[in-house]
């Protein structure tokens, strides 16, 4: 009885898409929270006094520590930053995210560059990418001065 | 351009796989096979969904005493149709149980574990130990009251074992009792090795159903070969063993969308806490009948067979179930004796269950009782002498507050003798800190101070919160006054001179002090001035008591040694101006 036994393969293929269609709608709606649900907008956090970290020649380092909401827990993060003079002498604060893969860029003095450990990346004490893969120059933080204190935006989404 | 002779085509593995899997379908049946076997097919598709809702649960699930509970919580409540794929996993959890039993009574009524099937029964066996394993080690993940003392109790059954049991014990638990070292090893345990041997168990299970063909409904066994097989089970019986399916499947998500809006209680209870005694074990239902041997068999040698004798024989015995029935006869009809004693052990295992159920539920009820014979004890000793009016001496209110402090289970999240912790402020020496009256009112309503609305505004969410425990005045009475009189005189030595009022001057003075000279307002907000990183102070006048507000400017560390706030070194008098500001912003 072929046609019989076509109305059951057909029957089969219908159950199986009818249970795979349901299920593929929370399936992928829950893979995909991360995609779905907001992020923040990231937080304003104080690096110090602005006096304080105005003047100097070469990018002065500055460690911060902040808490991150990460669905769960809240974490410490931990990152730096590079404040830097602008050229209305108010500071500006460079991501030190290598704008090529992300690695991590170092000051160094010796050679007046930012240098990237990972595949060679080089920027000027102001940014600018100069040498090797970067396609464009460090990031700048968001900043603002608050109360006298130099506020900048991390975990922002970029 | 012509290939090689003896080289394959580039297709052909996939092809030859295709082929083999039709191979695989196109299984010949013989007649009276039909709704009755379709119950293996549903299991195989159950697993599947477990095997899809077990990685999906992973991919958040954190397998750590400390996150463990909340990465569930988060699951449940925050992922995108997390609850749902929760409730799916569990259910079908549960299904497997029941379609497996059932699968196990049809295969013995049809007498299919006979020879040449031996073997399908065994390794059908291994795979229901699996399940079982599977069942208790996935238990404890939730990490809620619920999981962790079904595993307590779960766990010293298994380490009852005459001899063995201790090191079987100490095996399970990873370390000397039930917590971090427990809860990655039975994670992995549920998500590696279970599964792995899973995989190989229903690999060989299907490939001797495959083999031996399905068992010709009714025939003796060694009478098989005389029996025509016609239908393919391709698209004939596939059809009903996916029709069943799909009833499953549309019960199971009717159970965990039921579930996921609790329908069935709470989802997930209230996080394991080794220190609740008003909780009543519970393991998971098809425990329950194991459990509740426990409960009529004497003590001594009645609980070893409880926990050790009893449940070996019965695996062993299942086990050997086509070994010990040599019996050729499959019809029921003709095989009286193994009916009666399937039918008895299917009865035993049923009525132990629906009594172990029935003895949960009677000492739930009791417990449930004996906290609200307590609670209205605690009211009734509360209430009666406020409804005479006398006024109640200083002393006995203290003490109806302490009372009252371990009952709502304060020390939960306040440290009651040490620093503070976690941001949450620690009692030890609330009395020198806040402001009675302000400590009354915010007992009776416990709005969030303005520093964690501050979170709020950046869509965070405060990690620790004050709930509203509703007390009544009577109440909020009480812990107030137990909580005035925790005061630490040393950390915080008393300045009566500053609760006097302040000339205009002095505070006029500390005013500079506070948003120019120290700038407090860096971290702190009054008013519209400053940032609420640390704590808001536009009306720390009303809730912060002068001498606090002066030991903490004097040296912060010093009343916690974590705090971020800093010691701006202050004059002895600049400190008492800035208090005088501070206490004058009401």
């Amino acid at each position: 009885m072929p046609t019989r036994r076509r109305a059951l393969t057909l029957l089969i293929a219908g159950m199986n898409a009818l249970i795979g269609g349901i299920l593929a709608v929370p399936v992928f709606g829950y893979v995909l929270t991360p995609l779905l649900r907001k992020s923040g907008a990231g937080a304003w956090i104080s690096i110090g006094l602005a006096e304080d970290l105005q003047g100097g020649t070469e990018p002065r380092r500055v460690d911060f520590r902040y808490k991150n909401d990460s669905g769960y827990t809240v974490e410490t993060v931990t990152g730096y930053a590079y404040v830097i003079q602008g050229e209305d002498s108010a500071p500006r604060v460079l991501s030190p995210i290598c704008t090529h893969m992300g690695c991590n860029v170092a000051w160094n003095g010796e050679r007046k560059r930012f240098l990237c450990p990972c595949h060679g990346g080089q920027y000027t004490a102001d940014g600018r990418n100069v040498a090797g893969p970067p396609p464009r120059p460090l990031d700048q933080l968001p900043t603002r001065v608050e109360n006298g204190a130099l506020m900048i935006q991390v975990g922002a989404q970029t | 351009m012509a290939l090689p002779a003896g080289e394959p085509t580039p297709g052909a593995p996939l092809r030859r796989f295709v082929a083999a899997v039709w191979e695989f379908l196109d299984e010949r049946m013989p007649p009276h096979v039909g709704w009755t076997h379709v119950f293996g097919g549903v299991l195989l598709f159950l697993l599947a969904i477990q095997a899809l809702t077990g990685f999906l649960l992973a991919l958040y699930y954190s397998p750590s005493t400390a996150t463990a509970y909340e990465s569930v919580k988060y699951i449940q409540e925050r992922a995108v149709f997390g609850g749902l794929i929760r409730g799916m996993h569990r259910w079908s959890a549960n299904l497997i149980i029941v379609t497996l039993g059932i699968h196990v009574a049809r295969v013995f009524i049809w007498g299919a574990y006979k020879p040449p099937r031996r073997w399908t029964w065994v390794s059908g066996c291994l795979l229901l130990l699996l399940m079982l394993g599977f069942g208790f080690t996935g238990y404890l993940l939730p990490w809620d009251l619920k999981s962790y003392f079904g595993t307590e109790v779960g766990t010293h059954i298994a380490g009852s074992a005459p001899g063995v049991g201790p090191y079987v014990l100490a095996w399970l638990r990873g370390g000397s009792q039930l917590g971090q070292l427990t809860l990655p090893r039975f994670y992995a345990i549920h998500v590696l090795l279970l599964p792995a041997l899973l995989l190989a168990g229903v690999a060989w299970h299907l490939w001797q159903v495959r083999g031996h063909g399905i068992t010709p409904p009714w025939v003796r066994v060694g009478e098989e070969r005389g029996v025509p097989r016609v239908e393919p089970f391709f698209p004939f019986q596939a059809a009903r063993d996916n029709a069943a399916m799909l009833v499953a499947f549309a019960l199971l998500i009717a159970l965990a969308a039921l579930e996921s809006r609790g329908y069935f209680g709470p989802p997930l209870g209230d996080k394991a806490d080794p220190s609740n005694a008003d909780y009543v074990p519970r393991p998971d239902w098809y425990f329950l009948g194991l459990q509740h041997l426990l409960r009529i068999l004497p003590a001594g040698f009645g609980q070893v067979l409880a926990t050790s004798v009893i449940p070996t024989l019965a695996v062993i015995l299942l086990v050997a179930v086509p070994f010990l029935d040599r019996n050729p006869e499959r019809s029921p009809k003709r095989r009286p004796v193994a009916m009666a004693l399937g039918a008895a052990a299917a009865l035993a295992i049923v009525s132990l269950t629906f009594a172990g159920n029935r003895a949960v539920r009677r000492e739930e009820r009791a417990l449930n009782q004996r906290l609200a014979a307590a609670k209205a004890k605690a009211k009734a000793k509360t209430k009666a002498p406020a409804a005479e009016a006398v006024p109640r001496n200083q002393a006995e209110l203290i003490a109806a507050g302490e009372s009252l402090l371990e009952q709502l289970k304060c020390a939960r999240c306040h440290s009651l003798d040490g620093p503070p912790e976690g941001g949450v402020p620690t009692l030890a020496w609330e009395g020198s800190r806040v402001r009675e009256g302000w400590l009354r009112a915010y007992l009776k309503n416990p709005t969030r101070i303005h520093w964690e609305t501050d979170l709020k505004r950046q869509g965070k969410r405060p990690r620790v919160r004050m709930p509203d425990f509703e007390l009544s005045d009577d109440e909020a009475n009480q812990l107030t006054a137990f909580l005035a009189d925790k005061k630490d005189a040393e950390l915080i030595p008393p300045q009566p001179e500053l609760e006097e009022s302040a000339d205009p001057a002095a505070i006029e003075r500390g005013e500079k002090l506070v948003h120019e000279t120290y700038r407090c307002i860096v971290c702190h907000r009054i008013g519209e001035d400053g940032t609420a990183f640390g704590p808001d102070l536009t009306h720390i006048g009303l809730r912060g008591r002068p001498d606090f507000l002066h030991a903490i400017i004097q040296n912060p560390q010093r009343l916690d040694r974590r705090t971020r706030m800093k010691n701006l070194h202050l004059k002895p008098d600049e400190i008492v101006d800035a208090v005088r500001y501070l206490s004058s912003l009401k």
